[in-house]
């Protein structure tokens, strides 16, 4: 129907010159409004991308040239590195404790938000308000708040009596705790986006499909198990998604606060990759870590993708 | 006697004030850090050694430690810089991805569905991915410490095409039929059309475009290492490191880099659910 006009204004336009003109130049319109985007999308996202690709099967000099190469040589390097093996480790543990509980936490919130019914606008703001702050500020306040000697939060457990029998945890200068620490970094800063996409999730649940329930008999934990994480399936799973490959890539904390230690605990892929592009300037060992980095994300994703044709519904 | 319907309306009652409660609870808690780092800006640097740790200053005319960053080390010249490094970067953003999504709403052509995919498909790789071989980009072409060489990896929003894209597909085809025998090009439709009617989405992401592109703290730390072209997030990690000791001075540093952004949002909260709820519920 769009296209009807261009062909009648060709036709009216008297000359077949100027007709011709006036053709090309409905011809590469769409292209020329696509260009800028295009360019850059290019430049900056595929081109690196098959660049770092091309690095990781080569030797790097510290210029960025290439100088030679060496097919899947630094791949069989890289896995006989102690130090990468560690770092998926380090990736995969914080994954595994992240995802849950970004996604558990702004999910039970939502629900709790969703019920309540006086001051809402004060709590949602709260709520969504670390949204708005970025990770270095969030960094530096919870170094102080974690601080082992005078952070409030050992002060807390101290006062709640955790610390009778044991020495306060230092939480980020300890190989056992500095990980769980930086999770709860994560999950602060993360928490007011994914509260306000499950808020308006849990919302969008058609109020007949509750009440039904109700004259049925269902209690609360049941109509959320059957009817409100059905429905909001899809949500669910964007987010599980996002923050999948949140976890996996995490790197910004561990620079602020950590620089990967103590002894290699919180060295996660990418700030492996940082290091040995940045510090040892060594970029195909940093490329090759990358592009790993980049296949265990999206095999990850796959997964989920498999699982989303069971567990989500788009109705 | 009570019935049973009165004990389940209590109940219910009962169960609304819990819920509010214990919303405004853990609101309360959720904040807690926040309000802990704007206190945190009133205290003397020796306050922060003390044991009781104090959450409280002992007094908030205490402006000694603000006027000390303002005046006495970069924190300015960084808000300068992540101010316009924020907000060139959401302008071309949004210009390019409504020519763009104007593009993908209006047009029939050749390769459409393949330009579409290609700019989507960029969501699938990781930023992170890209840092060196953008980083060797960039300091070939001469745009180490520049803003150019900060803002250019920030053009591309994909998210941004999508939703923009969406918007003007509720604008009908038949409008714009009728703007073109008016003799109203597509160019001046796009501005005169487009963009008035798309309003609440261009603010809605605007503002939260805006937001990320001043959060941004590892690519601006790779691309620069002038002091005089940090941008606020790299600063205040180095202002922490240069002096641990000078914890008031951090503080009052994050009090004035946050304020702006706890305004910004206070003003476009409502704007954003209604984009991120408009965007995101269809998956």
């Amino acid at each position: 129907m769009r296209s009807s006009y261009n062909n009648s204004v060709a036709v009216s336009v008297a000359g077949s010159n100027v007709r011709h003109k006036k053709k090309l130049v409905n011809v590469i319109k769409p292209y020329l409004f696509l260009a800028p985007i295009t360019i850059f999308t290019i430049m900056f996202s595929y081109y690196p991308f098959i660049k770092t690709f091309i690095f990781s099967l080569s030797k790097v000099n510290v210029a960025g040239e290439i100088t030679k190469f060496v097919g899947l040589d630094n791949y069989i390097d890289i896995w006989k590195r102690p130090d990468f093996i560690n770092a998926i480790k380090v990736s995969l543990k914080f994954a595994a404790m992240f995802v849950p509980l970004a996604v558990i936490c702004p999910l039970l919130l939502a629900l709790i938000a969703n019920r309540a019914k006086f001051m809402t606008k004060f709590y949602q703001t709260c709520f969504a308000l670390p949204m708005a702050v970025s990770m270095s500020a969030t960094c530096l306040i919870f170094k102080q708040l974690l601080h082992r000697r005078v952070g409030l939060l050992n002060y807390l457990l101290e006062k709640l009596g955790v610390y009778e029998n044991v020495t306060a945890i230092d939480w980020l200068g300890s190989a056992k705790w500095a990980l769980p620490a930086l999770v709860l970094i994560m999950i602060w800063t993360g928490i007011g986006f994914n509260f306000m996409l499950l808020l308006a999730a849990v919302r969008n649940v058609p109020t007949e499909l509750l009440e039904s329930a109700s004259l049925e008999g269902a209690s609360y934990w049941q109509k959320v198990r059957k009817i409100v994480i059905p429905v909001i399936s899809p949500t669910l799973f964007f987010v599980l998604c996002t923050q999948m490959v949140k976890g996996l890539t995490m790197s910004g904390p561990v620079m602020i606060l950590t620089d990967g230690g103590p002894l290699g605990a919180t060295t996660t892929m990418i700030y492996y990759v940082y290091s040995a592009g940045f510090k040892s300037t060594n970029y195909a060992l940093g490329s090759t870590a990358s592009v790993c980095a980049f296949l265990i994300a999206f095999v990850f994703l796959l997964f989920n993708f498999k699982y989303e044709k069971r567990g989500v519904n788009y109705d | 006697m009570k019935t049973v319907n009165e004990k389940a309306r209590q109940r219910k009652k009962f169960q609304y004030y819990f819920t509010s409660i214990l919303s405004v609870i853990l609101g309360l808690i959720i904040i807690f850090p926040l309000f802990y780092a704007i206190c945190s800006g009133f205290k003397d640097n020796i306050n922060f050694d003390n044991y009781p740790p104090r959450i409280l200053p002992e007094t908030f005319r205490n402006l000694s430690n603000f006027i000390y960053v303002v005046t006495k080390t970069l924190i300015p010249r960084y808000m300068l810089n992540s101010f316009v490094i924020a907000l060139s970067a959401t302008l071309v953003r949004l210009i390019f991805s409504t020519l763009a999504a104007y593009s993908f709403a209006f047009f029939n052509f050749k390769g459409k569905n393949v330009l579409f995919f290609i700019i989507v498909g960029t969501m699938m790789i990781p930023s992170e991915a890209l840092l060196i071989s953008n980083y060797l980009t960039v300091s070939k072409l001469g745009l180490l410490n520049t803003y150019a060489g900060i803002v250019c990896v920030y053009f591309v929003s994909a998210s941004q095409v999508f939703m923009f894209r969406q918007s003007f597909k509720t604008i009908s085809g038949a409008l714009r039929d009728a703007a073109y025998i008016d003799g109203c090009g597509d160019l001046l439709f796009y501005i005169k059309i487009c963009i008035p009617v798309s309003r609440p989405v261009i603010t809605a992401l605007g503002l939260s475009s805006f937001i990320n592109v001043w959060n941004t703290y590892l690519w601006p730390l790779l691309v620069t290492n002038k002091e005089e072209m940090r941008t606020v997030q790299v600063g205040i990690t180095m202002l922490s490191n240069a002096d641990s000791n000078a914890k008031g001075h951090v503080f009052a540093g994050i009090g004035i880099i946050l304020i702006p952004m706890i305004i910004l949002f206070a003003i476009s909260q409502r704007n954003m659910v209604r984009g991120i709820s408009s965007g995101a519920v269809k998956g």
